[in-house]
């Protein structure tokens, strides 16, 4: 399994990049023109819509169940799946099926990229197949809890594992509707040629079952109708190439320097129009090194519900904010991530019709968080940290110059109390420092600073603390489009 | 202990039927959903209580449910539930969850409920060689269904049953450890709804 969701992961990282300068025909701010919400062939092509795919919700839910099936049986017949904990593990049947119905949950001891990533991608697949068919946000929110139950109970010799459910279906549902969206920007329908080609290629690791089912049916070359609402408000682009030095008091010690590449997404712009659906507001930060997962970090964070509590056309603005986020810190020095719910407040001061201040404020509860300590997870197995639920922060202030953000300031607070792995309470903060200046309209140079630290406290020996400073210097490219509502006729 | 049990059940459905039959005229209103919502309810639900080095237990009990939140849509309210189960012989099983319930179809008074939050309180596992209790605060999640009966504009009576997880982790029982500690809680129940 974890070779299959291992290939998953690294095609979804890829395609991250790969999207990126073609997602949405991003123009540069040096052009600064508005994008009319719909030129002028595309005009009756956006009158229809991807909702308006007729909903299908069987076909949703047998769609899930195949991927599980494929997925079981390839892991079996193919590969002939083992792993010393569990032996032949894709081996199933009813008697294993009885003896997990009995038995129920428990938490397993993968590795933390295997549960905390790869799990989360694979329930992405559950969630956009019901996005495919025609369902919303919220009908298509419980098909990777059901996929993930299917899986536990029926796909694995293994008793069902308390923590995957959670981080299939939580995380599935966040990266689902992402790469949903990301996916339909990327691809074009009234596209042809090469063009049409290679955006029907750079959505593949994006959506992967889209794909082949676009393949299959032909979409990949039909011209026909871009769904209506494909196009967000406002899409930020960003990405940064250049060098991070890290430093690590724990477990690795000693001092790094690598390369790393950091892609971060604004999809919709919370103060540029009031709330309509789940996601139509979402950051993405993704960041790519050596050492361990190629991924080391990954943070998404959408929008479910939101409320302004000013006038809109104020210089001081306040959104009341509901957001669910999924978060991946998974370097060789260190370990943290989670399923959370953030609630709170968006500011942003319009200082000059081209400098913003903005700021925010969430108070967090983490469903099911994961942190590594020395004396975390299970002995004798691939689980060195714990899983428990939490609470925490995040707050932030931003100095946007014309979109580019000239000064960003962070800090993230969490605890995590352990029911699984040590008896422990850990203690996370994360406070960081980050500045660009543009050297063109879509050019700039940058530098990062931050500071993890870990504080754990174990019931039954002494507590103990990494701190784990990191530094990055980068070339960034940034890019920003803003979409105009069509002028009244 | 079976009897009394299945009485248990038999009263908490009786309950449920009564509260729908002065309800029934009133479910043609097209149901309210908008701004806040509350609900307050009562019922009947059975523990099953697992761990890696338990035999299983089950046990039937009381619980008691109270959920506020809003309705951001006209088929989705987001909102927090407090629950309590309990039994006279002292196990317990409380938590604080975020939830979400749908509603498929707008007009109708079926919906799914989902949620997740904290979990605690003291259980008894059947450790060897004596079973004993132990608290323990941990994680767990609730999925269930339920049909609105709606009396007025603004209250109404609904039918709910739910499956609860509470995974209360490793616990040192009489000494000895008690790993894995998971709670089922399968609830029948019925409660006023608010909004």
């Amino acid at each position: 399994m974890t070779g299959a969701r291992g290939a998953l992961a690294c095609l979804a990282a890829a395609g991250w990049l790969a999207c990126g300068p073609t997602a949405g025909r991003a123009q540069d701010s040096a052009t600064a023109v508005p994008v009319p919400a719909a030129a002028a062939p595309a005009a009756r092509a956006d009158s229809a819509c991807l909702s308006c795919v007729p909903k299908r919700p069987l076909r949703a839910v047998l769609e899930g169940l195949s991927i599980n099936v494929i997925v079981n049986r390839f892991d079996d017949w193919v590969r002939n799946a083992y792993n010393p904990w569990e032996g032949y593990w894709s081996r199933v049947g009813p008697r294993t099926w009885g003896t997990n119905f009995r038995y129920g949950w428990t938490w397993d001891t993968d590795a933390f990229p295997t549960n905390m990533f790869m799990h989360p991608t694979h329930g992405s697949m559950y969630f956009r197949a019901g996005r495919q068919n025609g369902l919303s946000f919220w009908e298509s929110a419980p098909l990777p809890f059901l996929g993930s139950a299917e899986w536990e109970y029926f796909g694995e010799t293994a008793r069902p594992s308390l923590n995957d459910f959670y981080n299939t279906g939580l995380g599935g549902v966040v990266l689902g509707e992402m790469t949903f969206r990301l996916a339909a920007l990327v691809r074009d329908n009234q596209a042809r040629g090469v063009g049409r080609l290679l955006r029907e290629l750079a959505a593949i690791p994006l959506d992967p079952t889209g794909s082949l089912k676009r393949l299959v049916s032909g979409g990949f070359s039909r011209v026909s109708p871009n769904p209506a609402d494909r196009n967000p408000d406002a899409l930020s682009l960003q990405l940064q190439t250049g060098a991070r030095l890290a430093v690590d008091s724990g477990i690795t010690g000693g001092r790094v320097i690598a390369g790393s590449i950091v892609a971060e997404v604004a999809y919709g712009d919370p103060f540029s129009k009031p709330y309509e659906k789940p996601f139509d507001v979402f950051r993405a930060r993704l960041q790519i090194g050596p050492g361990g997962h190629p991924v080391n970090d990954m943070v998404v964070s959408g929008r479910l519900y939101a409320h302004e509590f000013t006038d809109p056309t104020a210089t001081l603005r306040t959104i009341f904010t509901v957001n669910q986020k999924y978060e991946y810190q998974g370097n060789p020095a260190y370990k943290f991530g989670g399923q959370m719910l953030d609630v709170g407040l968006a500011t942003r001061i319009a200082l000059t019709p081209q400098i913003d201040l903005r700021a925010e404020g969430y108070a967090e509860g983490i469903f099911l968080g994961a942190v590594d300590a020395p004396g975390a997870g299970i002995v004798g197995s691939e689980r060195t940290y714990d899983f428990g639920p939490g609470v925490g922060l995040d707050v932030g202030a931003s100095l946007l110059m014309r979109s580019f953000p000239v000064l960003t300031v962070r800090y993230r607070w969490a605890i995590v109390h352990s029911v699984s792995g040590s008896p422990a309470d850990h203690f996370v903060q994360l406070p960081s420092i980050e500045s660009g200046v543009p050297l063109t309209e879509s050019l700039g140079l940058g530098a990062y600073a931050g500071w993890y630290q870990r504080r754990s406290a174990y019931a039954s020996w002494p507590g103990e603390v990494t701190t784990y400073p990191d530094f990055r210097a980068y070339l960034v490219w940034h890019t920003h489009r803003v979409r105009r509502a069509p002028e009244p006729r | 202990m079976r009897r009394r049990t299945a009485s248990a059940v038999a009263s908490w459905l009786g309950a449920a039927v009564l509260a729908a039959v002065p309800a029934a005229p009133a479910a043609a209103q097209a149901p309210f959903r908008g701004g806040p919502w509350m609900d307050a309810g009562i019922g009947y639900g059975r523990l099953r209580l697992t761990c890696d080095s338990c035999d299983i237990t089950a046990a039937g009990g009381t619980e008691i449910t109270v959920t506020v939140g809003g309705a951001p849509t006209r088929n989705v309210l987001l909102g927090i539930q407090g629950q309590v189960w309990f039994q006279s012989r002292g196990q317990r099983v409380n938590s604080v969850m975020a939830i979400v319930q749908w509603y498929p179809w707008v007009d109708a008074g079926f919906f799914t409920r989902a949620g997740s939050g904290i979990v605690w309180g003291p259980v008894t596992p059947a450790t060897s060689p004596q079973p004993a209790a132990a608290r323990s605060t941990g994680i767990g999640m609730d999925f269930g269904v339920g049909y609105d009966l709606p009396v007025s504009r603004h209250y109404g009576l609904t039918v709910q049953a739910a499956w609860h997880v509470a995974a209360l982790g490793d616990l040192t029982v009489g000494g000895r450890p008690a790993n894995d500690v998971i709670a089922y809680v399968t609830r029948i129940g019925v409660a006023l709804v608010f909004r």
